[in-house]
Formats: C-alpha cells, structure tokens, sequence
C-alpha cells in the first residue's frame, strides 16, 4: 500500500513536471492557434492570431512560445500595416513581448532572430533617425542567433532577406542574397522543430525570395 | 468502497454539471464607434475572442464561477469586468477609453522650437541641426534657419534674437548657462559655437517666453540636453579641409557605465593658402581641443554625468581701415566642466542637481595704424562657478511643479600694462517655482515665479511668467505667453572701470501668442509677438538704467516633409520692427543689429539610388541700419546696409566601408557670390572715407569624411538591448 500510494505520488509529480511543458490544453490551444498560418494575408488576420498567442501568454506566463509568436504575430501586422501612424505602438508592442520571450528562455537562437527582425521594424519605421542605431544592432543580433544554433534557417533566412533589400551602397547584394538563401533552404530541410508548436515557419518565403534574388 | 463510490458519483456529477457560457457584446469607444481588432478575453482561461469588423465579438466557455472579462487594444486603456459564470448567455458592452498618447497632449509651443528624438511633436529632429545647408555643422548656424532670428550678423558672434543682442540670447547646457558658448571671435567677424551638436539628445530654441527655471537672457534661451547612456561602443574618425578629428566612446553595460572622449585640431593655414581671404592673417586661426564625458547609471532611474571640454586656440589678422592697418591677435584657452545627477526619489520626485565651472583666457594684442602686432596686451579671465538643484514633483501623468535654486559664482577680470588690472565678482542667487497644470490633456497652464539677486548688482528682482495654451484638435493649438525677463548689463567690468559703478537689471517683457498646426508631417507656426524692454543699460554721458524700447513682430514657419518625394523643406519669414535707446544711443532708434524683414528657405534631399542626401539653404534680409558720422545725430541711425543675401549648398554621401559608417561631406556658403555688407568702418580723420564690413572671403567650402564604427564589444551592446 505504502508503495502504490509512493508510486502514485511520484507519477502525479511526473505528470505535474510533464504538465508544466507540455500542459495538454496548453498545446491544443497553441496549435489550433497555429495552424494555417501560412495563409494569413491581412493585418487583421495577423491581429486575431496575435490575440489568439496574448490569451495564451497571459494564462501561461511561464511559456516564453505564446510571447514569441506575439511578437511575430505583431512583426507581420507591421508588415501589413498601410497606417504609418500605427508603426510606433507596433513596435513597442513587438519590442515588449520579444523582451518577455527573452526572459523566460535566455540564449534561444529563435528569440534572437526576432531581435533581428524588430531591429529591422526600427529602421523601417524611420531610417534618417533608427539607421545607425538598429542596422548594426540587428546584424549583431543575427550573428548571435547562428551562433547559438548554427542550425537555425531563419538565421539564414533574415540574414539573405536583408542583403536583399538593402540598397548596395549600404552593403546590399543581391548574388550574395541568393548565395545565403539557398543556404537557409538546405537548413529548413533540415530542420526538426523540437515539438509541434516550436518555431517552424519561413520554408516556403524563403522560395518565393529566392526567386526574387535570381532575378 | 460505499464512501469510493459515493466519492466517484459526486466527481461524476460535477462533470456534468460544467455547463457552458456564452459571452457576447460590442467594444465600442463611449461615442460607440467599434474598436477593432480588440482582445477579449477571460483572464485566466485560454478563452476569449477578436472583435470583428462591427466591434462585436462572442465566445463560449466551459468555465463556472467567478471571472474577470478584459478587453484591451493598442492605443486604449484596459477595459476589465467581474463576472460570474453559470450557464446560458452573457452580454457585456465594454467601452474603451483612449489610452495616452503623446500626439493628444497639449505643450506650450509660444516661442519655442524643439528638436528631441524623444518626443513626437516637435518641429525639428537633432539631425536638422547638422543636415543644414547654411550652419556648417553650427547648432546656432542652423537656429538662424527659424524665424525669430537674424541672418545677416556675420560680423557680430551670437544669436541675435527678436531685436535682441547677441548677448541677450543665453546658451544653458543641462539647465546650467553656459559663459562662452562661442569660439572666440576677431573684430568684425562672427565666431562659430563651441560645442559639437552630436553632444545633445534635445534642443529647445527659445525667443522668448521661456520657462521660470532659466534667467539672466532678455531675448532669447537655447537650452541644450546633452545625451543620456550611448548605445553602444564606437569610434570616429573626422577628416576635413579645416582639420582632423579623432573619438572613442566605451561601453560598460554591466557596470552601468560609458565613457568617451574626442581630440580635434583644426587648421585653417592650408584652406586659406589654396583660397586666399581678404584680411591679411598674421596668424592662421589654429584650435586644438579636447572633450571627454562620462556616464554612471545609480540605481533605478538614477544617472550622474560627467562632460569635460579644453579648447586652446590663437588667431591674428591685419584689417585694413580707412585710417591704416588695424592688427588685432587673440590666444584664447577655455576650459569647461558640467557634472550632474538626476533621479527619482520616494517615487514621484525627480531631482536634478548640478554643478558647473567654467574658465576663459583671452590674450588680445591690437594696435592702430601699424602693420605689426605690439605690446598693447589685455590678459582677460572670466571664470564662472554654478551650483543649480531642482527638484520636481508629478501629480499624475502630465502635471508636475518644480521648485529650483541655483547659486552663481563669477569673476572677470583683466591686466593690462598701461591700464593696469582690474576685476569684479559677483554672486548671484535665484530661486524659482513653477507648475505645468494640465487643467485637461488639452489645456495646459504654466505659472511661475522666479526671484534673482546679485551682489555685484546689489539689486534684486522677482520676475513672474505665465502662459497657456489649448489644443483644440489633434492637429492644431493655440498658446500664449508672458513674463518679465531681466538680465544683468554686458561689459560690467569695463562699466566699473571707466564709471566705478555698475547698473542696474534690465528688463524685458514678453507677451507671445502663437498657433501651431502640425499634421502628416507639415507643420504652420505664425507667432506673434510684442517685447517692452524697461531699465537698459546707457552710457551716454554718465551709466544709468535710462534705457528702454520695444520690439513687434509676426513670424511664419512651415515645413513640409510630405508634398514633395524624398524632399523636406522649410520657411521662415520674421518681420521685426524695433527701437531702442540704449548704450551711447542719443534718441530711440533701430538699433544696428536688427533688419525689419527675414526670410529663409531651407531644402534637403534624399536620393535614396546613390545613397546622397543634399541640401540648399537661402537667406534673405533687408539691410539694417549702420552708423554714419556724416549724418547730423537727428538722423542717427537712418542709414541702411545693403540687403543681405545668402545661398549655401551641400551634399552628403553616406557609405559604408567594412563595417564602418561614413558620411562624405562637401559644401559651399554663399555660392553665388553675393557681396555682403554689415556695416562701413569711417576714418576717424575724414569721415567721407569709409571700408565696408564684410565677410573673410566671398565664399566658403568644405570637404570632409566622417566615419564611424562599433567596436568589437557587440555581445554587451547586445545584452544591453533590451
């Protein structure tokens, strides 16, 4: 009896240390809020999967995945967004959750590529004022992303789509794009996300750019 | 096995008995309009919804009990609810209220112009400042862009505002003033600022109506913020046609820390053998100089700062003059130092304190009517030493008072062979309070009061200032400002050495009403503004506070950052009209250094195909008046120079090479050419012998490269990021 209850004591401490990374609801709910997120093309579809990722956040505090895909959530309505007046609070949302993201998982190549992109937002929103500030920023950021996952082909893939659209006298190039995209094409197909609702995303932009880099 | 089964039934019917809710309503803004794009959400549960393109928006949930029901959106303040949950259906309207937001919030903008990364609605950015065609890299090069100021002072240093003199416009760093904010200058020459616009994060150009918290400038404050914590460490090289410049700036973002320091020397000795000036120089003007800074954050919210400038510099030239070869050389050394702290204290108190010394050496060698310099030496040393605290207090988001003390130390002084030595010190003390009362986010008042006293003076005087101003909508507002502005005379030292006295405050009194209109990056200001000037200082026969006048004038600016592609331009006009009596003044005149009608045109542009920003500045004036003793002294005053007029080109190229950032620079001032006269230099013997006032050179050109470059200590910039 002493044993059984033991045993049932321990297997309710492995299911609560399992249920704290991999909580069932938790999942389903962050993967009924991934799927078709390829075919999203609107900032108000953006928006609802940014609200869908908030919920989570805010009822799993301890889960740095529903922040980071906050932040992403936020990055694609800034890139869908027409209303240059709505950049601003954009960003500092974007800026908030990656910093939320960061603490909860310090040292994750996948947070650090979306410090990349939202340095990128910066300059965007502002090159004359944000240019000097968050080029570099950004670029450091991604060398700290393939550095702690060498692995990662979204490293590769932000790092191509930036000397793709960098004017060449500010160090853009088009061949080199190429060169670093086709690269980050061999490492998605290498990729393994580590489960269902890890950060899988960018395979099939990565071909649309490329092919925009070969032209 | 009774009390299991009991036990499992219970569990059983609570199993069946977790009903469903539906929720269901509209978020809407209190005028109804739907919000969209707004969460809902049940805190605590993965439950909730997006509003749709009609603001509604309904969920289900298997939760029971009690819950709270919140509703957010960017740009709106959180809308929460307690609700229970029990089954059936749930209708909940949540109204959300604006969030704060910058853009909405009324600033009294009656004689300033701001230019701050950090805030939204301001006029200019710091970049402006050095992207100005005309300034040459000058801070207050580029101020002569804004209406208000005069263009046409290039013989006389300073900002010369609003009918003011140059001196009546005060330079304050950190809230502290600044003694000698100009290089030194040569007789009919205007000298340049000293200090590198890179140093400031936000400048607020004031021509009148300025805050309680600063003194001692009758016309005009330029209030400089240097820069908080820099972003990372880096490095620069600057290479120019006038001389070279080296910096390095370090980064300890786990200490909290960062210092730097910039060395420089310019040359003019190769520019002027490739392009010859007008007067003859005896000695190339040559400044070499340092300046250093430090940062340490303290605690939470707190910083100290630390900047250090030392500039040493020497000029001699030869001016011919009706009357022979005028020959004038000065050595000028200036040493500078500025150390504050500001924090938060018990929260809601912010505290600025600071102290600041200050040196300036003058050794001036002139003599008439010989082409070489002789012994006729004035050794001149003004040394300023200031203490300043405010604290401030906020009551809530907007509205805050300040109470403020600050405690002046100065002396100046001279030795001369033949005059002998002479100085004179002063303490001058002032304290002042004032409240920025946000009476809605639309209607702000600003009262305050500020009480000097100087010994040397042995006066004191209590000067009160008020202005408000309304937004009436989130483009456009009105403000209005007032107040008595009173500043201690110039040349004391020479009053007490020629009359053994010294004068008394002058006054001025402001009163400014202005509209700003700022919308999708264009912004109107007309600014309207009538100044009495009270007690100035007269040394017509004996030195008294006899003195007064008045200044009226309406001023225009727009710019348009919108209209055309890629092109960002500005106008100002100024219409100014002025009398005083003042100085060796017989009647109330137009004084020297005002011109009735001013009017600049600004443009920059950015081709993004080669990387090249370039830009044109254009300056008009309507001539002022100059002294002509020919004249009998009923028409004192009555003559007009020439109008003054201004063309500057310049063009940037910005690059990158390896990982440096570089900037090719190349300008040239007054490109067409254009003859400009300030004034006429008489003989003292025949007064029908006169030589115009003009510029060194007819032209001026620069060329330059700026690089510059992080350094390898990326990973802590990084840390720092966030």
């Amino acid at each position: 009896m002493k044993n059984i209850l033991l045993l049932f004591v321990f297997a309710l401490f492995v299911t609560q240390t399992q249920a704290q990374k991999y909580n069932e609801k938790f999942v389903k709910a962050m993967e009924k809020a991934l799927t078709g997120m390829d075919s999203l093309s609107t900032a108000e579809q953006w928006q609802e999967r940014s609200n869908n990722f908030e919920r989570i956040a805010q009822k799993e505090p301890g889960q740095w995945l529903p922040a980071y895909y906050v932040a992403f959530s936020q990055i694609m309505v800034f890139n869908m967004e027409k209303d240059q007046s709505k950049y601003e609070p954009i960003i500092n949302k974007v800026d908030k959750f990656v910093m939320v993201a960061d603490s909860l998982m310090p040292d994750n190549s996948e947070i650090w590529v979306l410090k990349n992109m939202a340095a990128t937002l910066h300059v965007r929103q502002n090159p004359m004022v944000n240019g000097q500030k968050f080029g570099p920023l950004g670029g450091m950021a991604l060398e700290k992303a393939k550095k702690l996952n060498p692995e990662n082909p979204r490293a590769y893939m932000q790092e191509g789509l930036s000397l793709l659209f960098t004017p060449p006298q500010w160090g853009g190039d088009k061949v080199k794009a190429g060169i670093i995209l086709e690269k980050a094409l061999e490492k998605f197909k290498a990729f393994k996300p580590e489960t269902t609702i890890h950060p899988n995303w960018g395979e099939k932009a990565t071909e649309m750019f490329l092919e925009m880099a070969k032209k | 096995m009774r009390q299991i089964l009991t036990l499992s039934f219970l569990l059983f019917s609570l199993l069946v008995s977790s009903q469903t809710t539906i929720i269901r309503g509209k978020v809407s803004e209190k005028n109804k309009t739907p919000v969209l794009g707004a969460n809902v959400q049940l805190l605590d549960t993965y439950d909730g919804a997006t509003v749709d393109a009609e603001g509604n928006f309904k969920f289900e949930t298997t939760e029971t009990g009690n819950y709270v029901l919140q509703a957010t959106c960017l740009g709106y303040d959180t809308f929460t609810q307690k609700i229970t949950l029990r089954g059936g259906e749930i209708l909940v309207n949540p109204i959300l209220k604006e969030g704060f937001n910058e853009l909405k919030v009324v600033t009294i903008s009656a004689g300033a112009f701001e230019a701050s990364d950090e805030k939204k609605v301001t006029v200019l950015k710091p970049l402006d400042i050095v992207t100005t065609a005309s300034a040459g890299g000058d801070t207050y090069g580029a101020l002569k862009t804004l209406p208000g100021a005069q263009v046409s002072s290039g013989d006389q240093t300073g900002l010369f505002v609003r009918g003011g003199t140059g001196s009546e416009a005060q330079t304050f760093i950190d809230g502290m003033l600044v003694r000698n904010p100009f290089f030194a200058s040569s007789p009919d020459y205007a000298a340049r600022g000293r200090f590198n616009p890179f140093l400031f994060k936000g400048t607020v150009f004031s021509t009148g109506g300025y805050s309680a918290q600063y003194g001692q400038g009758m016309s005009s404050a330029l209030i400089l913020d240097t820069q908080d914590f820099p972003d990372r460490s880096a490095g620069n090289l600057a290479v120019s046609s006038v001389g070279l410049g080296f910096g390095q700036q370090k980064l300890w973002p786990k200490q909290g820390r960062a210092a730097g320091i910039n060395v420089n020397y310019t040359n003019l000795a190769p520019y002027f053998w490739l392009y010859p000036q007008i007067p003859k120089f005896t000695r190339k003007p040559e400044y070499i100089g340092t300046e250093g800074f430090y940062r340490q954050k303290t605690g939470k919210n707190g910083m100290l700062k630390f900047y250090g400038y030392l500039n040493a510099g020497k000029v001699g030239l030869s001016i011919d003059t009706p009357d022979g070869p005028f020959a004038f050389a000065t050595t000028n050394r200036n040493f500078y130092t500025n150390l504050t702290w500001s924090g938060l204290i018990f929260d809601s108190w912010k505290i600025s304190a600071g102290t600041s010394f200050s040196t300036d050496w003058n050794n001036i060698q002139s003599s008439f009517n010989a082409g070489y310099i002789q012994a006729d030496t004035f050794k001149f040393k003004d040394d300023l030493a200031q203490v300043r605290l405010v604290a401030t207090h906020y009551f809530g988001r907007l509205t805050a008072l300040r109470i403020g003390a600050e405690h002046q130390i100065s002396k100046d002084g001279y030795e001369n062979p033949r005059y002998g030595n002479a100085a004179i010190k002063d303490h001058y003390t002032a304290i002042f309070a004032e409240s920025d009362l946000y009476i809605t986010t639309r209607l702000v008042a600003r009262v305050g009061l500020r009480a000097e006293y100087s010994s040397l003076l042995a006066h004191a005087n209590a000067a009160p200032r008020a202005s408000i101003a309304y937004k009436m909508n989130n483009t456009g507002q009105f403000s209005f400002a007032w107040g008595y502005f009173y500043q201690k005379g110039d040349s004391l030292l020479r009053w007490q050495t020629q009359y053994r006295s010294t004068p008394g405050f002058q006054l001025a009194e402001h009163y400014i009403l202005n509209y700003q209109y700022i919308q999708n990056d264009r912004t109107v200001r007309i600014e309207g503004f009538y100044k009495r000037y009270d007690h100035l200082v007269r040394t017509l026969g004996a030195l008294d506070n006899g003195g007064k006048g008045y200044a009226q004038g309406l001023e225009l600016f727009y710019r348009d950052k919108k209209t055309l592609k890629n092109v960002d331009y500005w106008i100002s006009y100024s219409w100014l009209d002025t009398k005083r009596k003042f100085w060796w003044y017989p009647s109330e005149v137009q004084p020297t250094f005002a011109a009735n009608h001013v009017a600049t045109l600004v443009m920059k542009k950015f081709i993004s195909k080669i990387s090249t920003s370039v830009g044109m500045t254009y300056s008009y004036s309507t001539g002022r008046p100059y002294y002509n003793p020919n004249q009998p002294a009923s028409a004192f005053l009555i003559d007009r120079t020439p109008a003054y007029q201004n063309l500057s080109l310049n063009a940037s190229y910005l690059t990158n090479i390896g990982k440096a950032f570089a900037v090719f620079v190349i300008g040239a001032q007054n490109v067409l050419g254009n003859e400009q006269i300030f004034g006429y230099r008489y003989s003292t013997k025949d007064t029908n012998l006169r030589m115009p006032l003009t510029t060194a050179a007819k032209r001026f050109f620069f060329i330059g490269a700026f690089v510059s470059w992080g350094t390898d200590r990326r990973q802590e910039v990084l840390d720092n990021q966030n």
